[in-house]
This record gives C-alpha cells, structure tokens and sequence, in this order.
C-alpha cells in the first residue's frame, strides 16, 4: 500500500514550539483590540483583557492550585474570557465543557457536567451568572466568572497549565483531549501563519468558546495576530445567543465592524442564506477568509452563499474549508485565503452508487509543520492520519495510540488530490455493502419525506449488515401511512445511492440517540436496530 | 410604517411557527410545555424565531434594517418563556398597545 501525504513542514512564518502564554504576553504588548458584544461599549487593548487576567490569577490560585484542574463552561464574555487567562496564568488545567443545548433538561445537564469534572479531576467550576443557578444541588463548588474578577490573595506561583476539550464522541462516550500550552501554542502560530494576517486585519465570530472552533479558531488566534509584528488585529465577539436570537446579526457584525475573517460551520451558511435580506446593505467586500469546518462542508451550501452575498461584495475566494479535529487542538487543513476551493467528484470507493454525484469539497493543504496523509493508494479512500507538534498529550477516560511512525489515525476516511486533502466521512461509520463503501451522511441528506422530521435520519449498518435507515417521524400519522412512507424511503434511497436499504424503521420524535453538540450517535441506533427496541414502524425488505 | 403590532397576537404567532417547524400540533405547545419535549432543538428554535419576527416586520411594512436587533436569547424551559422572550423583543414603536406610532 502506498500512502498519497502532504506535508507542509512550515512556511517560515510560524515560529517553532510556542507556549500560548507567551503567545499571549507578546499579543499584549501590541495595538490588538477586542470588543465583547453586548457587554463592551468600545473596543479595549488586549494588554488591558491580558492585565486583568493577572488578577483573576490571583483568584484562581487561592482556588485551585498549579497544576490541578478547573473546569469551566466557556462563555463569550470579558469575565470569562479574563478567567480562562488567569487559570492560565496560574498554572491550572482547564478542562472546556459544553453550554447546555437548548431542549435539554437541566438535571440531565448538570449530571453531564459532574461527569466530565470527575473525568478531568476538577472539583470547581467556574460559569457563566446566567447559569449557576441551574446548577443548584450539585456537589461541585460552582462559582461565576465575575467572582473570578475580583483577585484574591494568592500570588501565583505558574506552572504549564493545560487545555482538556471534550469531544462529542460521535461513537462511544465522550472523551477528555488533554493539550499542553505548548502544542496550543504551536497550533494557534500554524493557523495565524495560514490565515497570512496583514495589518487592520479584524475577526468576528459568534462561535461559543465552549467549542474549539471558538475557542482556537475564533478567540486565541485572533488574539495571537494582535502581536506586533502583525500590525494590530481587532477581535469582534459576539454572543452565540445573540446569533440564535437573529442570526442576521452574524454577517451585520462582519460588515460593520468591517471584518476580514470569520468561522462557519456549514449550517450557518446554509441559514444565513435562509434568513438573508437586503443583502446589498452589507459590505462584505473586506473579508478575505470565512473559514467554514466542524461538519461536512458541500459544495453547495458554498455555491448558494458565494452567489446570495456576492451583491454585497463577497468574494467567492473567501470561503476556505478546513478540516480538523480536536485531537490535532483545531485544524489539520485549511485552503487558504488566496486560493479559491475546489471540489472533484467522488471516486469510486466514496460513493454509494452512480446516482450519487455530490462532489468532496477541498479542505485545503495542511497548516505549517503537519503531516497529513491517506493510507491508501495513490487516489483511492482511505483512513486519514497526520502527525503534529499540536497533537494532543493524552487521552482522559481512553487510550491513545499511535502508527509505528507516530501518525494519529483519525477515524475519518479522505482522498488526497494535488496535496489537498478531500474528507469523505467517519470511516467508523461506514457502511459497506456489497464492497462498496456508503458513507452516512450522503445518504441521510437523500430522505426527503413529508412524515420524516429534517435531519433527523439515521444511515446505519442493518442487522444483516445491509443498509438501514432510521428516522423520527415529524407528526402524528397512521401505522398505515407511515409503512408507506417506509417503501418511498427505500425507493428515495435506492435511486438516489443505487443501494437498496434493507431496513427502514420510524422511531417517535427526539428518538434518534445525539451527543451534546447534536451529532447521531449511528453506533447507539444500529444497536437498538438489532435488538428490535423502540421502533414505531419497521419494514424489513429482507 | 404603516401599522402597529397587536402584542396580544405574539402566544398565537408563536404556537403557530412552532407548529409548523416541529410538525407537532397546535395543541402541545401550553405555556408550561417543555421546550424538549416537543421537539425544540437549537436550530428549530432559530428558525421560529425568525420566521416570527419577519412576520411582525412585515405586517407592520419595516425591513429588518430598521429596527435594532432582539435581546440576547435566555436560558429558557418552556414554551411560556419562549412566548414572552419573542413580546419583550417586538420594538415598543411598533406595539399598538400605547406605545409611539410611527407612521
């Protein structure tokens, strides 16, 4: 087997091992700005955000000592933001959990909570105000980020300080990443090495710092391009309630704070294209990288949104997918901002039949000192693996391994074409039928029915190791109407992947098994598939 | 603008919209109906609130420009603090419950 790689072993521009402190110290010494939507009238200097951080230093480390763990529900505010620094700067872990998702009960919550605090061995918590009475009864020591603020008596004596990111665990139970500052470090040099960041630069993100999009991508990269020798860079963060509550604001925020970066994940292209208005009252024509990742990235959601914002000056060069898992602290791939993305057709062994012709979009070529590649053959599928000074140190709650070479294997299937990278789908999710790889989510985008609530569609391997779709039912309907439904899903299917699914299965509403962050727990359906649970209507074409 | 919003609309606004994004009928959305228990996700509840609130744009002839943005969006539980969130975002100008009418 050949192994088709890219390796981008450094433009010259990120600098080698870096602590993110460091990173963040030399920041503050320059003319950077941030602005806290909501909450700053103006923009302030982040020597002033880095200043207060000692403060809360000084808080934490009569709370916790070096080198234990606080863990903290990230939050887009100054106090949050500034507590994150202190503990930092105190020489803590900072074990990053989840907001709670909308729709959720909060007892279930808060039990979530306790478990990633005793995955990661914090016994305090630090939140938002708006939260900590949701977390009455908890045998955690909870605190608000504004008590932070107000210093203690303890100097900090330092230490290495640490990053622990919970991954949505798509499979199994979530898993605690533990990073050093140092491979954070690196990582938040390699992106804004990536991004080519020029003087004037400014980013705007509504991303929630509880994710690693946010918190890399969109708080601590930005602010590591306010240093110096960057010229200055303003940082615009708004609040993820805020773009729920409109998410027009989004692209508002960009053109009046005449930003030049900004993070996506496709759904919010896909909704801003939804919700767009008076586009032409938008100045776009600033912004040189909207980094578009976290989920499957289709070509044409990109299409749709180059072509609805183009009247406000939006440059089709500006949309630069990434791939990246928080394994690798953020990104492994990225096209950056003077290329224009591209997509090829599936190869053969990435399609679920001739009638599948969704091209895999470019996810660019890896960010500085990563070596990526696909163990496979030139041009065929395969698993995706990379190696990095910023991979992650440890699992918490799993083990990590490594290729005999010290690749990570990332459990995501790819291509590489001209030294870009082309991300097919989890290669742990995969369905093989008849020696063809299906993947699913190429199939679930195919049902479209009338009784089949959006996006709630479960592509899974069946009981006899065919295909099986299970979906949620959007309303009440008849036994009758929905075994209908069950044949006009399979010919959906059939005709669309040219593989004929052998089960399909209504489950009631909110029945389908999501993590956290909402992705399908598939591993948890196929299991309730065989073992005949909590079905509504099931037709086995078998 | 050419007419106001009668706020007391907002609860049937509301109920209807999440009616048509859940599939879920009229009936289950009761004040003190939990938000997951009939189906409210994030991106259910982003899309509610905008198809709302360019309703009550509409109707009263603005455009999305000529107003400020909604307050941020709570924690919330049920659907009664979903309904009261959307009435304490309708701009007082454009309530005709006594607030200014703008013409």
């Amino acid at each position: 087997m050949s192994l088709d790689s890219a390796v981008n072993a450094g433009s010259g521009v990120a600098p080698d091992a870096t602590s993110l402190l460091d990173l963040l110290e030399n920041a503050a010494r320059g003319r950077g700005t941030v602005q806290f939507v909501g909450d700053d009238p103006e923009p302030s200097s982040i020597g002033a955000l880095w200043g207060a951080a000692d403060v809360s230093a000084r808080w934490i480390a009569s709370h916790a000592g070096a080198g234990e763990a606080v863990a903290m529900v990230l939050t887009n505010t100054r106090p949050c933001v500034t507590s994150l620094f202190g503990a930092w700067r105190a020489g803590c872990t900072v074990a990053s959990l989840p907001l709670p998702a909308r729709g959720m009960a909060p007892a279930r919550y808060v039990e979530q909570l306790e478990r990633f605090c005793a995955a990661a061995g914090a016994t305090t918590l630090l939140v938002d105000p708006a939260h900590v009475g949701m977390l009455d009864g908890t045998a955690l020591t909870v605190h608000a980020y504004d008590d932070a603020m107000r210093g203690g008596p303890t100097r900090p004596v330092g230490g290495e300080g640490a990053l622990v990111q919970f991954t949505s665990g798509s499979v199994g139970t979530p898993k605690g990443i533990h990073l050093t500052l140092d491979a954070v470090g690196t990582h938040v040099a390699a992106i804004v090495a990536a991004l080519e960041p020029v003087a004037g630069d400014g980013s705007c993100s509504w991303l929630p710092l509880s994710h690693d999009m946010g918190l890399i991508g969109q708080l601590l990269s930005p602010l590591a391009a306010g240093a110096p020798e960057y010229g200055h860079h303003r940082l615009t963060l708004m609040k993820p309630e805020s773009f729920m509550a409109n998410p027009r604001s989004w692209l508002r925020t960009c053109s009046e704070t005449a930003s030049t970066v900004t993070v996506a994940p496709n759904f919010a292209l896909d909704l801003a294209v939804r919700t767009s208005r008076n586009v032409e009252h938008l100045d776009l024509s600033p912004v040189r990288s909207i980094i578009v990742g976290s989920e499957a990235v289709r070509a044409e959601t990109l299409e749709r949104f180059a072509a609805t914002f183009a009247p406000a000056g939006l440059r089709s060069l500006a949309l630069c997918p990434a791939y990246g898992l928080a394994e690798a602290t953020l990104a492994v791939t990225i096209v950056r901002p003077h290329e224009h993305w591209r997509a090829i057709p599936r190869p053969s062994g990435a399609t679920g039949g001739e009638g599948r012709d969704r091209p895999l979009v470019s996810t660019g070529r890896p960010v500085d000192r990563t070596d990526v590649r696909v163990a496979a053959p030139d041009g065929e599928v395969g698993p995706i693996e990379f190696r990095s000074p910023s991979l992650l140190s440890r699992y918490i709650g799993a083990e990590l391994t490594f290729t005999d070479d010290g690749f990570f294997v990332t459990g995501d299937n790819g291509v590489m074409h001209d030294g870009e990278l082309f991300v097919v789908g989890r290669s742990d999710e995969a369905i093989v039928v008849a020696g063809r790889n299906i993947y699913p989510d190429d199939v679930e985008t195919t049902v479209q029915h009338s009784l089949v609530r959006d996006g709630c569609v479960a592509a899974v391997v069946a009981p006899d190791g065919g295909l099986a779709i299970v979906v949620e039912a959007s309303g009440r309907a008849s036994s009758a109407e929905l075994e209908v439904a069950c044949r006009e899903i399979r010919t959906m299917v059939t005709r669309e992947t040219g593989t004929s699914p052998s089960v399909v299965a209504f489950v009631p509403r909110r029945a389908l098994p999501k993590t956290p962050s909402g992705k399908l727990r598939r591993v948890e359906v196929a299991r309730s598939l065989a073992a005949g649970d909590g079905f509504v209507t099931r037709v086995d074409f078998t | 603008m050419t007419s106001t919003f009668d706020a007391a609309r907002v609860p049937d606004l509301v109920r209807a919209e999440l009616a048509a994004v859940t599939g879920e009928p009229l009936d289950v959305f009761a004040d003190d109906a939990l938000l997951g228990a009939v189906g409210l996700d994030s991106l259910l509840l982003i899309e509610a609130l905008v198809s709302v609130r360019d309703q009550i744009l509409d109707e009263v002839g603005l455009s999305a420009d000529d107003v400020g943005d909604p307050p941020t969006l709570p924690w919330m539980e049920t659907i009664g603090e979903l309904i009261e969130f959307v009435r304490s975002s309708v701009p007082a100008e454009m309530l005709g419950d006594g607030g200014p009418r703008i013409a």
